[in-house]
């Protein structure tokens, strides 16, 4: 169940990063991916007699809370210079 | 009442606290504060003292928290050393903080500069009265914080902050011999209580020789590198690009202090080659810092290169085996430095006030001063007391302790020493005595000395500058009063043996057989000194007054490192370029020579065959690369999209094989 | 039940984040999605985990996202967000659930090593206790937690540094 539920977020996550236009909505789908990684971690270490995955899902909610803290100052930083968090506007990298 | 001693670190450290907090809003107030946060400190200070004094050793512990069933515990510690050193540093802060309530306040950061300023007497407090080393550690490190920020406080200067940043990196340095000391004295005795691991010492030495080797050297190292002990000297006359306030304090009374302390403290644990290492140390310091002083024209940095001499006259005497001579030159030099370098501020404020409107001119050149003593016959006067300190002269607490350290030396060399070599050591101590002398009567005569004609700033001018050429009496008075401490009654009433002195008698308590017995040379050994102190004088009032404004050259690390360093091994570079040039160069052109007519041969046939070939594959490979660019629309969301894509298919394919 | 009905609530929050094209919407979406999931932390008896989620995410990430919206879209119309790759995206999300589904359906988890070895203490509920979780993150994860300050620390700096002032010629950002 608990599983389930973990799949059915991570690929609703990858659903919002690659279908969103807006940078911070697809920010908000990494975090779900980051939660449904999380979800997997607590479920697991219910069975384990150590809940060893109790504490790796707080180390991930550290690198989640990095991962927010950069991506957004990143994201603050294009919208200052270019003006919009529009993702398909962004396209510097074009070949 | 120990805990009283525990308020004496948290006063300084709470008023700290809040002057570096609310910025620079308490700064009219920010002078009383503090003067009245280290007035207050002293005055807990010398009620512990006069309780603790002479008293059995007391103390308190908490425990702080557990690893792994291990109980880690914070304590103070009361005995004689500690509340020697509890009283002296306030005792010496005093004045300083007077000083600079005064000197300082025309600067922009006034409240910042004391909020560091107490959080440095503090944590010199905190490390005085540490009682294990966990808790001396955390102090340790907050000095070295403090200075930091304290030598770089003028930070926009760059000297300034490459000063703090020298100074932070060789502490940083030191620190790690700390910590293996910490991590060794764990392993061996499985406690950090210094108490205990003092009592434990003797039986520890036997059974655990290697751990408490390296704890020895650890412990050294980190000595060294605080007090400006050689090798990793260069640090201490660059802090002098700090404040004159900031000077005093640290090369009195507690940056370079720490360091010996530390090695007092942890005097019994100290095996014997450490010892010997220490006291090599110091006379080496001892003397290569006064020979550095001899040719300096900067005012503060003869007193730093001395403070570095000073410092090494300390830990030889930690290294011989009387530590409680060594303990007394540390509490004496504090006195008496924290006077020698308030009065050089002393004297670029007046100088400075004359030459204020020529800003190109550095008031802190020697050569540019001269005659001062008609403009500031009192400041001049407390200079020749603290100078007479700090050279030896009878009469003075300089002398008995020196009196005392190199008695030592000679029994120590004399007796259970390393054969003939070890008489170098007193040898250095006693050549050090003259040298001394020498560089100190040279600076004072560079500074008060000589007509009014030499230099840039004429005694006409100090004295133009009005009321204002004598300094303030609120600035005075620290000066006279740290440079009476310098008189032989603070330590002892007999003018020419320590010995018998309330100080030394306490100090015994701690270190039991601390202060060798010196016999008869007690009676010959004063006369050689003085005889050398006045030889040294004569000579260096002979010294010439450096002509040039040039920077001399100094005999220093400092240039080893910055210049001499990278010199040799451009000098390497060159030759080896040379060998290149001449040998290698000659081949590789011939070499070429031929290549050249094989390439002329080669590229016909490239032409006509290769060619073709390669001009069909890029072609091919041109159409690839317009699908590949397709696929780079620029957009991150189709990047990721074809990355997950992958990645699924090639889970898809491990999954299923 | 609670446990499904609160898995019902992180899906909603979850499919509206998908949804929405209002980008203060995906954010109260994703509020739920989390207050759900640190619900099913307490039902999975991970109090310490759920009290960190409702602290790290709700009260910091989720405030964060916010100041991001309201920093980076300038104008008085509601910020939104539209749709691309629709197509693609879903198709992905798909397939990828499908195949976590089918590799959940055919795990055996009961034959994995580390459950062979507890076999003995199968679903045993230790009250999740803030003691034993800080045992455990200063003993035996004190490697990871110590990576993680680290990476916190590099993360802050550098979110810092790349937010802070306006670069200049003169005085490019370091």
């Amino acid at each position: 169940m608990l599983l389930l539920l973990s799949a059915a977020l991570f690929a609703l996550g990858l659903v919002a990063v690659i279908t969103r236009r807006n940078a911070i909505v697809v920010l908000m789908g990494v975090e779900m991916l980051f939660n449904a990684a999380n979800i997997n971690f607590v479920g697991f270490a219910q069975a384990d007699p150590l809940h060893a995955g109790r504490a790796w899902a707080l180390v991930v909610m550290v690198l989640a809370a990095a991962e927010a803290a950069v991506a957004l100052a990143i994201v603050l930083r294009v919208a200052r210079l270019r003006g919009t968090t529009n993702l398909d506007l962004l396209t510097a990298l074009r070949g | 009442m120990p805990y009283l001693a525990a308020y004496a670190v948290l006063l300084p450290l709470l008023v700290g606290a809040l002057l570096l907090l609310t910025g620079e809003r308490l700064r009219f107030v920010t002078g009383g504060l503090a003067v009245g946060a280290v007035a207050g400190s002293l005055a807990l200070a010398l009620t512990v003292f006069a309780q603790h004094w002479n008293a059995a050793p007391a103390g308190t512990t908490w425990a702080w928290f557990n690893v792994g069933g291990q109980p880690f515990t914070v304590g103070l510690w009361l005995d004689n050393l500690s509340v020697a050193l509890l009283a002296l540093v306030p005792l010496v802060a005093f004045p300083v903080f007077v000083f600079a309530a005064k000197y300082m306040r025309h600067e922009a950061r006034y409240a910042a500069f004391f909020g560091q300023l107490l959080l440095f007497v503090a944590a010199m407090l905190a490390l005085v009265l540490a009682r294990d080393l966990l808790a001396a550690v955390v102090a340790w490190e907050l000095v070295g914080f403090a200075s930091w920020l304290l030598i770089g406080f003028w930070f926009t200067k760059p000297e300034a902050a490459t000063a703090a940043r020298q100074a932070f990196l060789l502490n940083r340095l030191g620190d790690l011999g700390l910590f293996v000391a910490i991590g060794a004295l764990r392993a061996a005795a499985g406690t950090l209580d210094l108490p205990a691991l003092t009592a434990a010492a003797p039986q520890l030495l036997t059974s655990q020789p290697a751990l408490l080797a390296l704890a020895g050297a650890g412990l050294l190292l980190a000595a060294v590198a605080k007090s400006g002990q050689w090798p990793l000297t260069p640090w201490l006359p660059d802090a002098m690009a700090g404040p004159t306030p900031v000077s005093a304090l640290l090369h009195a009374a507690t940056l370079v202090a720490a360091g010996a302390y530390l090695l007092l403290r942890t005097y019994p644990l100290l095996p014997a080659e450490v010892r010997a290492a220490a006291a090599i140390i110091g006379a080496s310091t001892a003397l290569w810092a006064a020979l550095a002083a001899q040719r300096e024209t900067d005012l503060k940095r003869v007193l730093a290169y001395s403070t570095a001499s000073q410092l090494g006259y300390v830990f030889l005497g930690v290294g011989i085996g009387a530590p409680v001579a060594a303990a007394l030159h540390l509490l004496a030099h504090a006195a008496f430095k924290a006077s020698l370098f308030l009065n050089a501020g002393l004297v670029t404020h007046a100088v400075g006030h004359a030459a204020a409107p020529d800003k190109m001119v550095d008031p802190q050149d020697m050569r540019l001063l001269g005659g001062l003593r008609h403009a500031l016959p009192r400041t001049f006067a407390a200079y020749v007391l603290a100078a007479a300190a700090l050279v030896g002269l009878p009469l003075t607490t300089g002398f008995l302790t020196k009196e005392a350290l190199l008695a030592g030396t000679l029994v120590w060399a004399g007796g259970a020493g390393g054969g003939g070599i070890a008489w170098l050591v007193p040898l250095a101590a006693l050549g050090t005595v003259g040298l001394t002398a020498r560089y100190m009567a040279r600076h004072g005569k560079l500074i008060f000395g000589g007509s009014e004609a030499r230099g840039v700033f004429r005694i006409s001018q100090v004295h133009e500058a009005g009321s204002r050429a004598e300094a303030p009496l609120a600035l005075l008075l620290p000066v006279t009063g740290l440079a009476a401490l310098a008189l032989w009654l603070t330590l002892a009433p007999n003018p020419l043996h320590v010995a018998p002195g309330w100080a030394a008698r306490g100090l015994l308590m701690p270190f039991p057989g601390g202060l060798p017995e010196v016999g008869g040379l007690a009676v010959w050994l004063p006369l050689l000194s003085v005889a050398l102190v006045g030889g040294g004088v004569w000579w260096g009032l002979q010294a010439p007054v450096p002509a040039t404004i040039a920077r001399p050259a100094r005999i220093s690390l400092a240039v080893f490192w910055h210049q001499r360093a990278p010199a040799a091994a451009l000098g390497l570079a060159r030759i080896v370029a040379r060998f290149d040039h001449v040998g290698l160069d000659r081949q590789v052109l011939r070499f070429g020579k031929t290549v050249v007519v094989v390439a002329k041969l080669t590229a016909w046939t490239d032409r006509r065959v290769v060619d073709g070939a390669v001009h069909r594959l890029a072609a091919a490979l041109g159409g690839l690369g317009r699908l590949a660019r397709a696929a780079q629309s620029g957009q991150t969301q189709g990047y990721y999209r074809w990355a997950v894509a992958a990645l699924l298919g090639a889970v898809a394919w491990v999954a299923t094989r | 039940m609670l446990t499904i009905g609160f898995t019902a609530l992180a899906l909603t929050g979850g499919v509206w984040l998908v949804l929405t094209p209002r980008v203060l919407h995906a954010a109260l979406a994703l509020l739920l999605t989390l207050l759900a999931v640190a619900a099913l932390f307490v039902l999975q008896a991970a109090d310490v985990v759920a009290a960190a989620q409702l602290m790290a995410y709700v009260g910091g990430v989720l405030v964060l996202t916010l100041f991001g919206i309201m920093l980076s879209t300038p104008g008085a119309a509601g910020p939104s967000s539209d749709a691309v790759n629709r197509l693609s995206g879903w198709a992905l999300g798909g397939l990828t659930f499908g195949g976590m589904a089918w590799i959940l359906a055919h795990t055996s988890f009961e034959a994995l090593p580390w459950r062979a070895a507890a076999s003995g203490e199968t679903n045993a509920v230790a009250p999740d206790s803030v003691v034993a979780m800080g045992t455990d993150l200063l003993t035996t994860a004190v490697l990871p937690v110590e990576i993680a300050s680290l990476v916190l620390l590099v993360a802050l700096i550098a979110a810092a540094t790349i937010a802070g002032g306006e670069p200049t010629e003169e005085e490019p950002v370091a």
